[in-house]
């Protein structure tokens, strides 16, 4: 059922540049096979347009114009995306935070900043299935 | 009526002395007016009865001069005993007068004379004591026995002495009836008007106790209100700070997170080739972050606290690799020191119920103060079963702590020694967190330390014990 890893394709909304940049070198150290940066759940929308499949998809919760939990309604409305995971990727690990994204119906939780020795060991379990939960 | 005015202002003029002095200027009055009167009908008389005019003008003058004297004294001077005794006096004498004038030519007149002691007898009585009533009749009595032995007396004289005692009795009698009656019913009335008074007054009392309480409740609406209003700022400030906290966290995450990842990264080859020197000093840059992280992590950890928010997740433990962990970590921060770090731990340690991440985080707190404090010497980390408890403890041959400082190691930004805190670092939060975070797993925290000698932090964690009361290790169960 689970995609491996070299054939996942992830998409990270990150509002960031430099995190941006950052997670998307550590996708491509864990090995991810297809990866792809939206500054914004606007560019999100469009990019899956053209991507018929999306197995993870790494949100960011604090951005300027729309929120990572708005972002997450549009998402699980739309039924073709049913299989996706959507994972908050986020600086913001206060206990109400998590339990929020909890609530929400995120499917794992990674906080900012990574944890590098475990960062595709993460991916992978998130991407078996696992609810990963693992504010730092 | 300035003297009526200022005996009333003394509030010792009652009513019955009111009266009598009302009545006795009224017949004071009227008496003056009468004498006038009839002195006047013999002045238009004059012609057809001189004689009487000429004997009767003396006694009528005496009247007149009496009454008016009595009179101004009472109303000018406000001596109502000399008043009344003068008018009386007044009243004798001009009888006596009257009978001395009379006694030869006119014997009507002076037959009658005598007769008026009966009228003067009841008013002495109205106006003065009994017993004086009695000396002024008696006097006008002996007068006119006197007069009888004198100049011949007759049974007109002791009629009018007669009548006169009889007068005299009878009015006594009904003066003090019609004052004890009078007396009684001002009392009656004095005592209803001093109720009503009363009755007034506790409801004037009554009225005042309700407004001060009317008063009082609003002064404790007011400050219940300003009480709330202070709670609400304190709740509002410690909201903001919740949120300063929170806004703080996530501002410093985002950079840290490039920070520390793009230098493992880098040290790991994963940019191009690198010399271990550069793996080194990137390996500083990655220690600073981890540091920084572990400062925001103690500041969101305070104020999880504050707010009631930490959570530890506790589940069945075995301590070996996590103590294997810490002590690997506590070897990189003492490098540069001429440092012995020893572990002693049974093999046979039970399992214990806590949460992993939070016993590293008070572990790694404990030896990094051991190793920030301790240039020479040795560290200790120790496990040993105590009890239902597992106690674990870091020892160390450090600066120490000096007694008076010793209620300073919990508290929160308190660090024992300010000089030190300079030149070693740290935020003072580690011990209060690691303090909250161990009871909050069930243990204890406590410490033994000797200034020079070194320092020794205990803290419990419960050993797991299975459904059955079993409690595990390593070997498997043992009862």
């Amino acid at each position: 059922m689970s995609t491996p890893i070299e054939e996942a394709v992830v998409v990270v909304v990150e509002d960031d540049p430099l995190n941006a940049i950052l997670i998307r070198k550590l996708l491509q150290i864990a090995g991810v096979g297809q990866s792809l940066i939206c500054e914004s759940g606007e560019e999100l929308r469009e990019a899956l347009t053209a991507l018929p499949r999306v197995d993870l998809i790494l949100l960011d919760l604090r951005m300027p114009d729309e929120d990572g939990y708005t972002v997450l309604r549009t998402l699980r409305a739309m039924p073709e995306r049913a299989e996706t995971k959507i994972v908050a990727a986020t600086a913001n690990v206060m206990p109400d935070d998590i339990l929020h994204a909890e609530e929400a119906g995120f499917d794992g939780f990674m906080g900012k900043p990574f944890d590098f020795d475990r960062f595709r060991s993460q991916i992978i379990r998130i991407l078996q299935g696992e609810r990963v939960w693992e504010p730092r | 009526m300035a003297n009526a005015h200022s005996l009333e202002a003394k509030g010792e003029m009652d009513f019955i002395s009111r009266q009598r002095r009302e009545h006795l200027l009224a017949l004071q009055k009227g008496t003056a007016i009468g004498a006038a009167a009839i002195l006047l009908i013999l002045g238009i008389a004059y012609r057809t009865a001189p004689q009487v005019m000429i004997k009767l003008l003396s006694p009528l003058l005496l009247l007149i001069g009496g009454s008016l004297a009595s009179h101004y004294l009472l109303r000018e001077r406000g001596n109502y005993l000399l008043a009344s005794r003068l008018y009386i006096l007044t009243a004798l004498v001009t009888m006596a007068l009257m009978m001395l004038v009379a006694r030869l030519q006119e014997p009507a007149l002076r037959n009658i004379a005598p007769f008026s002691l009966v009228l003067i007898a009841p008013v002495t009585a109205l106006f003065l004591s009994s017993e004086e009533t009695y000396i002024y009749v008696a006097a006008g009595l002996l007068w006119v026995f006197l007069f009888a032995f004198k100049w011949g007396g007759n049974m007109y004289d002791f009629a009018a002495a007669l009548l006169t005692m009889a007068s005299t009795a009878v009015a006594i009698f009904s003066a003090g009836n019609l004052y004890q009656m009078a007396d009684w019913a001002m009392q009656s009335y004095r005592r209803s008007e001093e109720r009503a008074d009363e009755l007034w007054q506790s409801q004037e009392s009554l009225r005042k106790a309700l407004a001060k309480q009317d008063w009082l409740n609003e002064q404790l609406r007011i400050s219940n209100l300003s009480l709330e209003q202070a709670r609400e700022a304190a709740e509002e400030a410690n909201r903001l700070k919740t949120q300063f906290v929170a806004n703080m966290s996530h501002e410093l995450r985002t950079p840290l997170n490039s920070i520390i990842n793009f230098t493992r990264i880098v040290m790991g080859g994963y940019a191009g080739p690198i010399t271990e020197e550069q793996i080194t000093y990137l390996d500083y840059v990655r220690y600073a972050g981890e540091h920084l992280l572990g400062l925001i992590n103690d500041i969101l950890d305070l104020a999880k606290i504050e707010a009631g928010k930490l959570e530890v997740h506790v589940a069945p433990l075995d301590l070996h690799p996590l103590l294997d962990g810490v002590m690997s970590t506590t070897v990189g921060l003492t490098r540069d020191k001429a440092l012995e770090l020893r572990k002693l731990v049974p093999h046979d340690l039970p399992l214990v119920l806590a949460d992993e991440k939070r016993v590293r985080q008070v572990l790694l707190n404990l030896l990094s103060n051991a190793a920030k404090f301790t240039d020479a010497g040795s560290i200790t980390l120790r496990a040993e079963v105590d009890g239902d408890f597992v106690r674990l403890s870091v020892a160390d041959t450090g600066i120490g702590i000096a007694p008076e400082h010793f209620d300073r190691v919990f508290e929160e930004f308190r660090q024992v020694d300010e000089r030190v805190a300079r030149r070693i670092g740290g935020t003072g939060l580690g011990m209060p967190i690691s303090k909250k975070l161990v009871e909050m797993q069930g243990g204890e925290m406590w410490f033994e330390s000797e200034l020079g000698s070194g320092s020794t932090f205990y803290f419990t964690l419960p050993i797991y014990h299975d459904a059955d009361g079993g409690v595990h290790n390593e070997g498997g169960i043992t009862s």
